[in-house]
């Protein structure tokens, strides 16, 4: 008959570059699209997670992140590389969310009145504070190491700096263009959260 | 983010080029020698070293699948075009079912079929046919209620005597029952036991404006605070330039 077993498929999908990809994902090749889903799952979850702190929220924006993605496929310009674009919507969701969540942002990091680290210390609210149930706890316990906490505790903005160009790798120029951001911006935001990230750990280093 | 000219200190651009190994040599010989800059610079390695060991997290297993049951709630299944047909007899099964479906809703099928081979001519093909049967509910539904309409009109013209007698009927009993419902409400107004401090105190035009002002004074600040509460709070994270 011809036809090419599924796993050979998805092997010569795996060798092929984003951009070939995403050609045969304007074609209407749903194997193509479920490959741009696999490479990417676990980053855009990843960033997400660490962004708003909640799992099942996460898992929600990251697949409105790949549908608005694929949804827009056709609009996708192959100068750019396919994870900017991508990383730049679900950033976009990520932010979207918080902004829109204003009360979530607080409970990381106090109030953005608070002039003072014990005023804004006094403001936050702990995870602690609420009722756990298994999920939390799941939660809890990934995002419970002193570096995870101390990223939650980062403002977003830093966070999404710090985590799209150390974690994913992502260099400075690249990371202003995700953004819309100045690089002067990208850069003060990376040190900013470097040097916090340095203070909050400095107790594990002595 | 340049060092500032009185600073002797790295500055964060320059712990940038010396984790890329890319610091001139008089800085390196400054941070040899700097504590300070050196617990910066060594600090600021350790949380980079950490930051690129975090953990990948994985979603749950049915996440792909979630994210093509969204697409395909969006942009209709992508089911036609799957791995699992080989490509070279898609068109014509491809062909065979959109005309089996064409031929159940009762419209023509296209007069040119679907080239040999390309996803996109068939796309192209699908689109076409889309648009027809879209065309052909459109023109059904137009024709339908272009037909009502006729008869509708033909009957009155043919019935007006039964029209102005319903119509009348109709008045008749929306003005009855109109008046029961007013009486009634006015009825139930004279046995509250209010009723006669609110009358006594609404007995000069004077004490009627005020309690008009005063009411109109309330709606006001209510729609004020609720606006001010509608109020979307000021952003205060990047914009995210949808």
């Amino acid at each position: 008959m011809g036809v090419a077993p599924l796993a050979e498929r998805r092997s010569e999908l795996a060798a092929k570059s984003d951009q070939e990809i995403v050609l045969l994902a304007r074609e209407g090749r749903e194997s193509a699209y479920r490959e741009l889903v696999r490479r990417y799952e676990r980053p855009i979850f990843s960033l997400l997670y660490r962004m708003v702190r909640d799992r099942e929220l996460a898992e929600d924006l990251a697949q409105e992140t790949f549908v608005k993605a694929l949804n827009a496929i056709e609009s996708y310009r192959p100068e750019f590389k396919f994870s900017s674009w991508i990383f730049k919507i679900a950033n976009n969701a990520a932010i979207d969310h918080l902004r829109r969540r204003e009360l979530d942002t607080l409970s990381l990091e106090g109030s953005p009145h608070a002039v003072t680290p014990e005023a804004v210390e006094a403001t936050a609210l702990q995870i602690g504070d609420r009722q756990e149930n298994a999920l939390d706890i799941v939660e809890a316990k990934e995002l419970g190491g002193q570096i995870e906490e101390a990223i939650g505790r980062l403002r977003p903005e830093y966070r999404s700096c710090i985590l799209l160009r150390h974690v994913e790798g992502h260099s400075y120029e690249e990371i202003a263009t995700m953004l819309d951001l100045p690089l002067g911006t990208v850069k003060t935001y990376i040190h900013r959260a470097r040097n916090e990230l340095r203070q909050a750990l400095a107790h594990l280093r002595q | 983010m340049t060092r500032a000219p009185a600073s002797p200190h790295l500055s964060p651009d320059d712990i940038d080029a010396w984790l890329a190994d890319e610091l001139p040599a008089s800085l390196v010989a400054h941070l040899e020698h700097c504590p300070l800059c050196q617990e910066r610079a060594y600090g600021e390695r350790a949380v980079i070293a950490e930051l690129a060991q975090l953990t990948r997290f994985a979603p749950s297993p049915a996440f792909a699948d979630g994210v093509m049951a969204r697409l395909a709630e969006r942009r209709g299944p992508l089911g036609a075009q799957t791995v699992q047909v080989p490509a070279v007899q898609r068109p014509a099964a491809l062909a065979d079912a959109l005309a089996a479906a064409a031929a159940a809703a009762g419209v023509p099928a296209p007069a040119a079929p679907a080239p040999a081979g390309g996803a996109p001519s068939r796309r192209r093909w699908a689109g076409r046919l889309a648009r027809r049967r879209s065309l052909a509910v459109a023109t059904t539904l137009v024709v339908a209620l272009v037909g009502l309409m006729a008869g509708s009109i033909a009957w009155s013209l043919a019935h007006q005597a039964t029209l102005a007698s319903v119509g009348a009927w109709l008045a008749a009993e929306g003005s009855h029952w109109l008046w029961v419902g007013l009486r009634g409400a006015a009825s139930n107004l004279l046995e509250q036991p209010w009723y006669g401090a609110v009358r006594s105190w609404m007995a000069t035009p004077g004490r009627i404006a005020l309690t008009a002002g005063l009411a109109l004074a309330a709606y006001l600040t209510g729609i004020l605070t609720l606006r001010r509460l509608m109020t979307a709070p000021t952003p205060r994270v990047a914009d995210a330039g949808w």
